[in-house]
């Protein structure tokens, strides 16, 4: 098993290095030759106004945050489906229980609007 | 490739080189193997993208560089290798500079639980299927960082998008996942692809099916609802048309990429490629047998394996061949559907790709795990699980009532889930064009 993961260090290592290869390939090959008007941020055939930092449409953290519920449902419910073929009745009934709560809280998002895209 | 490096080093040759050692090679050895076929499995992907594409739009393609064009990518590949990299002044020149990296890195770690063939996987994990998923998610931070670091509201916009859409179509494919998992009861990739043999049943359910390698989990109706829900998030995730939004050119320019050119552009194009390479892969794989097909089980029982020490190695390389022509086939079909779907369909708009995800395919998972709960149930509880009725029951009549009552369940799911989100989508449509008359008649005032 742990001989496993030192497979995956060693296949890390090497997807770490592996888009650097290339770069540095690049590096030596392309020119270099920078000016002012090619460095300017790109717009269309404007000059870029105001800050990037800028309020943003607060839909995608409400979408984060619902993320966020549901990838933990998964984390929880993944070693229960693991486990499935043994737990019987009593471990079905628990996992639904947490489901419907889980699928009232999807219900309760759709019916509050926080799933909508205004 | 362990067993097929250790039967060369040690059977053929006899020089009994200790078994780490071993280890140790087999692993560089695919390391190296499976870092040199990604990118020209890349390359190849593009030039046969464009080139259907182009058939499907009634024009050739490239045809120019070598024999029927073949030669076009590496052609690309030297012109990104000698293109000047422009980093605007206002950047982020750190973090414009890792997005890239940050993005190909997990790409390619995900090749790490693949399984090629039978006996052909770099590491066969027992939480498998977890790591691979969760080190696709890692790519979302990449887009991000670019997004961020390009310093272009072209740029925001699209990573945005980008990780908006990841983030959401993640959980129905992994919920789909979850179902697949409760018929097998692993995390493991090979032992997931090994519970699919048999001939449309799958042996592990019903003892006593001849063994044609095509118990494929797409035979059942909780594998093929679980399908369609896992290609729909593949496509987003993936992010290939209808789905193209973070890049859509016509509204936002090239999304996170915009102000990227050269190789970093090139090393973005690679890690959409490998992904979608590795999306189509894991779909073949976990739907429909991965390296499962006829022939393959007969050659492997003869070849050496942990469970037959004293096998061929010739036939390890027979089985493994046939093995990887049926993943490549599966893998290259799926590539076709998506090259297909972008050749058909318009790109949709944002809040009907994420109303799609969350108010269609995340309700529709979780009646299939109902579903995938009730096939367990039927087929392999008995009466220490607290079923009892089924009991007396031959296998093969268990199978058959578990597939009529998972069909009703998800047809009858599939049919009142559409009918409650075409409501939603119309009442939406109704309350738009409400408030667009409102404006109109205002504004004409």
């Amino acid at each position: 098993m742990l001989a496993n993961y030192a497979f995956i260090a060693i296949f890390f290592v090497a997807a770490v290095t592996f888009p650097l290869a290339p770069l540095v390939l690049a590096f030596f090959l392309r020119p270099k030759r920078p000016t002012p008007i090619k460095q300017s941020t790109y717009e269309c055939g404007l000059e870029a106004i105001g800050d990037l930092r800028v309020q943003f449409k607060v839909q995608y953290y409400l979408y984060a945050l619902a993320f966020v519920i549901f990838d933990i449902e998964v984390v929880f419910l993944y070693p229960w489906a693991v486990a499935f073929n043994q737990l019987g009745l009593y471990g079905f009934t628990a996992a639904a229980v947490f489901l419907i709560i889980l699928t009232a809280g999807l219900i309760y998002e759709w019916r509050k609007g926080a799933l909508e895209w205004v | 490739m362990y067993d097929i490096v250790n039967g060369l080093i040690n059977t053929t040759f006899g020089w009994n080189w200790p078994g780490w050692v071993i280890a140790l090679i087999s692993h560089l050895l695919v390391t190296t193997l499976l870092f040199a076929i990604a990118p020209f499995q890349m390359l190849f992907l593009t030039y046969y993208e464009r080139r259907a594409i182009a058939r499907m739009q009634d024009r050739i393609g490239p045809n120019r560089v070598g024999p029927a064009g073949l030669l076009q990518p590496i052609a690309d590949g030297v012109k990104m290798f000698t293109k000047e990299d422009i980093v605007p002044a206002a950047a982020d020149r750190w973090v414009h500079f890792l997005a890239p990296c940050v993005v190909v890195a997990p790409t390619m770690l995900m090749f790490a639980v693949l399984p090629w063939g039978p006996g052909m996987v770099p590491v066969d994990l027992n939480v498998g299927l977890l790591f691979f998923f969760a080190i696709s998610s890692i790519s979302a931070v990449g887009l991000l960082m670019a997004g961020l670091a390009s310093s272009n509201k072209f740029a925001l916009l699209g990573a945005m998008r980008a990780v908006a859409q990841m983030v959401s179509y993640e959980i129905p494919a992994v919920l789909s996942l979850l179902a697949v998992v409760m018929l097998t009861g692993t995390l493991s990739i090979v032992q997931l692809i090994e519970a699919q043999a048999g001939l449309f049943i799958s042996s592990a359910d019903v003892p006593g099916v001849p063994d044609l390698g095509l118990g494929w989990f797409i035979f059942t109706p909780v594998g093929l609802l679980a399908f369609i829900v896992f290609f729909i998030a593949a496509l987003a995730e993936g992010e290939r048309t209808p789905f193209d939004i973070p890049e859509a050119d016509s509204e936002i320019v090239a999304g996170y990429m915009t102000e990227y050119s050269g190789m970093k552009f090139g090393l973005f194009y690679l890690a959409q490629y490998v992904l979608n390479f590795l999306l189509c892969a894991i779909a073949a794989v976990i739907f429909f047998g991965g390296w499962q097909g006829p022939g393959v089980g007969w050659l492997y029982d003869r070849a050496i394996s942990p469970a037959n020490p004293d096998g061929n190695w010739v036939f390890n390389l027979l089985a493994g061949f046939l093995g990887v022509f049926y993943l490549l086939a599966k893998t290259y079909a799926f590539f076709f559907v998506m090259v297909w779907l972008r050749g058909a369909f318009p790109r949709l708009r944002v809040d009907q790709l994420m109303d799609f995800g969350w108010k269609f395919l995340i309700p529709l998972t979780l009646v299939n795990i109902v579903s995938a709960a009730i096939w367990v149930a039927l087929l392999r509880w008995g009466p220490e699980q607290g079923i009892t009725f089924t009991q007396n029951w031959t296998p093969i009549l268990r199978w058959g009532v578990a597939f009529a009552v998972t069909l009703a369940v998800n047809i009858v799911a599939y049919i009142a889930l559409a009918r409650i989100f075409a409501a939603s989508q119309a009442e939406q449509g109704r309350i738009d064009l409400d408030e667009y008359r409102d404006t109109l008649t205002a504004t004409l005032r």
